[in-house]
């Protein structure tokens, strides 16, 4: 520490400063680190017992084997049934939330006036919020009846149908709130111009804009079908427990209108179950789990790749 | 864009023509009812629900005829004149909002202070912890001293220490002094120097003293008053008196001064005085009124197998309970996590992948099943460290953990949009990296973060799933006994009652349940919309 | 003691709170209840009016299984009571004398598993065993119709409503009804909600189902409960038809298990007592939850046996 005269050393001591800094980056490191023994934690408690029930039931038994049958003899663990349950509710809820998502997404990006989305976007988020629970009761004790009482449909009380409607309904927000963050970063400078073409607003709202945010839409869509196999409530209060695997075409279609069984639902019958923790057909839980989770974290992750392959940047 | 009122002028033109604009409002009206349709259907459900919850199957027409006249139409009188009235609307607003806030937080001090913790509890941690924490802050604040926030982080740690230390003795002199006297020194004497400084400071009324001494005195003298009141003892009394008494007499002051804005007064008065007599009226009249099943006897007793008698006590302590500290856990580790993925976490290098690492994990985190969560939290707390099956801290954890990528994502955008410019103007005057977090980037990023926790805390309340894995009680009278009790939670609680068979549970109990649980996401969602709104205004 | 409310007596809740005197003889402490879900309706009531009586005791109440308790809490000391639909069986048995719980046996009651049909069917109000069995059974194909059963009865299909097949009640049907345990027809809708049975059962003229008795007796109009013949004519299920043991095969005992360990507190003691003296109240047994009481001599008899555990 030389001191020059005209020169002026600001490094000067700052006591413990460095020290405490440090300490600061430690501490939020650990913070950051605990998500990852997050999950670490999830797929060591799904693993290490999956792993018991695979010594038990061979892996493509479970795997392509179409009959899920716990308790009723004879017992098999083939997870296709309940994976066909957990994809016809979410074909169900795609075909409400995602074309419903993507418009109400279009209205508040590009039409809506601010006023308006003012008090559009809050109640989207009520939408949102609503317990899983209150929709499960929702779909079996209101909207079954509604549906059953339409002349030509024969709804059982718990049938997929209904779950499936009001989980489109509850998953509309995250499709319109992350479609619509897509479309307002598309810079105006592309409206602008093809506005200066003469286009219309359709034109550009259709043409121009939904194209150009289509990553962060298909992001969006993505996510919101991995929320729509994930969900539980929903499915256990309103959806049944009989898993199905159809046999044809006619059959699948009519597996709307009876119970079916997702692997959501499967997983709280087994853990609330009569069977005691030892049985292979409680380790099924943690197999179907793991399954799940395999499932929705291949799906987070193609939303990912999707959007940083294809986002266009305007920068 | 070609104008159509030209049109037939301009047709002798470079053929521009006409452009059809029928399409494009099709369209817009297509995606208008497009929004408005989960909207919809969800207000429908609500009716539905609403409808049995309030029994209003055996309210006869002249009971809607009654309500018609004392509430719909003084209501709908005074929107009508409130509307070409920004002042008027804007003070109705003001002290709607403010009764409603005062009642809700009024409330939730009651059932965190009095139930949970109890009033001898809450005086010992008070005195050593909360009062010495405010008396540090203020002291920092304009002493300007560089030790300040460690002293803070002291007093968090000791201080819990100490009053632990110090349970029996000091909370034998707080049972001396008795909850009334407790609560009016810990909740009232605070509020009444927040009355002064806020009258003086910032609504430059003049009389800040006078207002203070009014906070002090006016409780104490409506006590004969109140203990006339069965439902209300005194302390819940006292704490009102802070959260709800406080607030609407300043809000009426403020307002009254003003010619402008007095007329708003009149409508949140209009609608009480409806309300009441809806109320009362019907019985005086044998008017057939409704029957509701969602009413102070719900919230207030416990579960029971007659529907006529069951309750939601128990649930929504132990939800209260569970979720105080669930907002402690991930407003600490949350923003915690946060903050070094935004400020401290290299870009490059061997720490850089981790970093990234870090950050797809938790955006991946955000999206895994809440079941899954459970047989986590099955597996990991209850099992592993023994922290107990279906007990609050259990709950609590798992909980935690399933929102935490949730606030973590939202914590980031709240600090992401703090621009890099006040940042680099901080380190250009000299200041650290912590110093600059904590002076500038945290205050400006609190209400993003407070916004995207709040939300979270709603997801939080409302969900079943992980409880039922890890063992919450399907049903339980009483509330919890301490963090390591069992509990029960409100929609754990629906959850059961929903499978019972009569039509009085299913349309009635229910019913009243799925509303408890509307009512305490609908606040939740206010809170965090008009935070946000605040951020929007740029009052910060 | 957290948790206390000192100012909360005041919120209404005169219903659960008592004023606390801190008498050295109120009883204070923690009960945790696991086990069947057919058991749980009158282990529910029991507590509710054990718990009005002393608010101190904090009892929570699980509807695990039978099984499921047994294994997962009750033989491993996280719940102090087991309620079970069936008796413990050995390998239970060993698994909790493993961690040192020791099980009580106590018979609170008897369940009469009904079977109903739609109000509007007369065909088919009197059954036999073996006509149960083929409806039931793995034996019964998908389309299978009344008239395959009996040829009396309309060729229309058979739409059956059940218990899921990880409940109690599935376990004691199959047993008692198909013979052997998991043999039970895929063709049917299972669920654990009884009422949902009801429901499905009043939509459908060729619907049948079966719960335990208590559903049925909360809804008698709703639907109407099938007389079951095993050899010696048609009996109806009600109340002194299933305590006599007249209808049969389907009474079947409800136990609830106490861990004798846990007994030396004086709060668990209490309550199992109290248990017992309640199992044999008609109003509440049978009136409030729909089961059948027991008498008061086999009453007394437990509690003479509890008692003895207790002091011994």
């Amino acid at each position: 520490m030389s001191q020059e005269t005209g020169s002026f050393d600001l490094r000067g001591d700052r006591g413990y400063q460095d020290q405490r800094e440090r300490v600061y980056r430690l501490v939020f490191l650990a913070c950051a680190v605990l998500s990852v023994l997050t999950t670490v934690g999830i797929i060591l408690s799904l693993a290490l017992p999956a792993i018991g029930f695979f010594e038990e039931v061979t892996f493509s038994q479970f795997i392509l084997g179409t009959r899920f049958s716990p308790k009723i003899t004879p017992t098999v663990f083939g997870v296709l049934p309940l994976v066909f349950g957990t994809l016809l509710i979410m074909v169900g809820a795609a075909a409400v939330a995602l074309p419903f998502g993507l418009f109400t997404a279009i209205y508040l990006s590009e039409y809506a006036s601010t006023g308006r989305r003012a008090i559009l976007k809050p109640m989207l988020e009520v939408l949102a919020g609503v317990p899983t629970v209150v929709y499960g009761y929702f779909a079996l004790v209101y909207v079954t009846p509604i549906l059953d009482a339409i002349p030509g449909v024969e709804l059982g009380t718990f049938n997929a149908l209904s779950a499936s409607l009001i989980m489109g309904i509850m998953i509309i927000p995250m499709v319109s709130s992350i479609s619509e963050d897509a479309m307002s970063a598309v810079p105006d400078a592309l409206r602008d111009a093809s506005y200066g073409l003469g286009g219309t607003k359709f034109n550009v709202s259709s043409g121009v804009v939904v194209p150009a945010a289509a990553s962060g839409i298909a992001s969006s869509f993505i996510l919101a079908l991995s929320r729509a196999i994930g969900e539980t409530m929903i499915v256990v209060v309103a959806a049944g427990k009989t898993a199905r695997f159809p046999g044809g075409v006619t059959e699948l279609l009519g597996s709307f209108f009876k119970s079916t069984q997702t692997m959501t639902s499967a997983i709280i019958e087994l853990g609330l179950s009569d069977l005691s923790g030892g049985t292979t057909a409680y380790k099924a839980l943690f197999a179907i789990g793991l399954t799940l989770f395999v499932m929705t974290f291949a799906l987070n992750l193609l939303s990912d790749v999707l959007v940083k392959r294809y986002q266009e940047d305007y920068n | 864009m070609a104008t159509e009122t030209g049109g037939e002028q301009r047709s002798e033109d470079a053929g521009f023509g006409r452009v059809s604009r029928v399409r494009g409002r099709v369209f817009q009206y297509l995606t208008f009812g497009a929004s408005l349709f989960g909207i919809v259907s969800l207000a429908v459900l609500l009716g539905y629900v609403i409808w049995d919850a309030a029994g209003l199957n055996t309210a006869g027409p002249a009971w809607y005829a009654l309500a018609l006249a004392t509430v719909v139409a003084p209501g709908a009188a005074f929107v009508q004149y409130a509307r070409r009235r920004p002042q008027v609307k804007s003070a109705a607003i003001e002290l709607f909002a403010i009764i409603v806030g005062g009642v809700l937080t009024g409330f939730a001090l009651v059932v965190v202070l009095a139930v949970i913790a109890g009033a001898e509890r809450w005086f010992v941690y008070f005195l050593t912890t909360a009062l010495p924490l405010a008396a540090v802050y203020l002291y920092s604040r304009t002493a300007e001293v560089g030790w300040g926030g460690l002293a803070l982080l002291g007093v968090t740690i000791g201080g819990p220490l100490l009053g632990s230390l110090l349970m029996e003795p000091v909370s034998a002199v707080g049972a001396y002094i008795g909850s009334p006297a407790i609560f009016y020194l810990s909740v009232l004497v605070p509020t009444a120097l927040l009355v002064r400084s806020l009258v003086d400071d910032r609504l430059g009324l003049g009389q800040g003293n006078n207002a203070a001494l009014a906070v002090l005195l006016l409780p104490v003298l409506a006590i004969p008053v109140v203990d006339t009141v069965p439902l209300v003892d005194r302390s819940v009394w006292v704490i009102f008196a802070a959260t709800l008494i406080t607030p609407v007499g300043l809000v009426l002051w403020k307002n009254l001064s003003d010619s402008r804005r007095r007329a708003g007064l009149v409508g949140p008065l209009v609608l009480i005085l409806g309300l009441g007599a809806l109320a009362i009226v019907p019985d005086m009249l044998n008017v057939a009124g409704p029957s509701p099943w969602f009413d102070w006897q719900y919230l207030s007793s416990s579960p029971s197998q007659t529907a006529e008698r069951a309750g939601l006590y128990p649930a929504i302590i132990g939800s209260v309970f569970m979720i105080v500290l669930v907002a402690l856990l991930t407003l600490v580790l949350g923003v915690g996590s946060a903050l070094y993925l935004e400020e401290y976490a290299p870009s490059s290098g061997p720490m850089g992948a981790v970093t990234r690492l870090i950050r797809i994990n938790i955006s991946n985190l955000a999206g895994v099943p809440s079941v899954v969560y459970g047989i986590l939290g099955l597996a990991v707390f209850a099992n592993t460290l023994g922290l107990g099956f279906g007990t609050v801290v259990t709950a609590a954890f798992t909980l935690s953990l399933l929102i935490l990528p949730i606030v973590i994502i939202a914590s980031r955008e709240a600090i992401r949009a703090v621009p890099d410019s006040m940042r680099d103007a901080s380190y250009g005057m000299g200041a650290t990296r912590w110093q600059t977090i904590r002076n500038v980037v945290m205050p400006r990023a609190i209400p993003g973060i407070l916004t995207g926790t709040i939300l979270a805390l709603g997801r939080a309340i409302g969900e079943t799933a992980p409880l039922i894995m890890i063992g919450v009680a399907t049903t339980k009278f009483s509330p919890p006994s301490g963090l390591f009790g069992k509990m029960t939670a409100m929609p754990m609680q629906v959850y059961t009652w929903a499978s019972y068979p009569s039509a009085a549970f299913q349309h009635g109990v229910v019913a009243a349940g799925v509303v408890t649980l509307l009512i305490v996401l609908l606040t939740m969602n206010s809170v965090a919309v008009v935070v946000r709104n605040r951020i929007e205004q740029g009052d910060y | 003691m957290a948790g206390c409310s000192s100012g909360g007596g005041s919120e209404g809740s005169s219903d659960t709170e008592a004023p606390a005197d801190e008498e050295s003889d109120v009883l204070s402490g923690e009960i945790n209840i696991t086990g069947s879900s057919t058991v749980f309706p009158l282990a529910t009531a029991v507590a509710e009016q054990f718990q009005r009586d002393n608010p101190e005791v904090d009892i929570s109440i699980q509807s695990t299984g039978s099984g499921g308790g047994f294994e997962n809490f009750f033989s491993i000391g996280e719940s102090d009571i087991n309620n079970a639909s069936r008796p413990i069986k050995d390998s239970e048995v060993s698994a909790c004398q493993q961690n040192g719980v020791s099980p009580h046996e106590v018979i609170v009651a008897t369940d009469a598993l009904t079977i109903v049909i739609n109000n509007e069917n007369d065909f088919a109000t009197e059954m036999t065993v073996e006509e149960l069995r083929q409806i039931w059974s793995s034996d019964a194909t998908a389309g299978q119709t009344w008239a395959d059963v009996n040829s009396s009865w309309p060729d229309e299909e058979i739409e059956r409503y059940g218990a899921a097949e990880t409940s109690g009640t599935f376990d004691y049907l199959t047993e008692v009804i198909n013979g052997e345990e998991g043999d039970h027809t895929q063709d049917y809708e299972p669920t654990e909600q009884d009422r949902q049975i009801v429901q499905g059962v009043q939509g459908s003229e060729f619907a049948i189902g079966y719960f335990g008795f208590s559903y049925f007796y909360n809804n008698p109009d709703a639907v109407t409960a099938v007389a079951v013949d095993d050899g010696d004519g048609p009996v109806e299920p009600n109340l002194d038809t299933a305590s006599s043991g007249e209808y049969t095969p389907l009474s079947r005992p409800l136990f609830t298990y106490p861990n004798e360990k846990r007994l030396s507190e004086d709060h668990i003691a209490e309550f199992v007592r109290f248990f017992i003296e309640q199992s044999a109240n008609e109003e509440v047994v049978a009136g409030q939850v729909g089961y059948v009481p027991r008498s008061a001599s086999q009453a007394d008899t437990e509690l003479a046996e509890l008692n003895g555990i207790i002091d011994g």
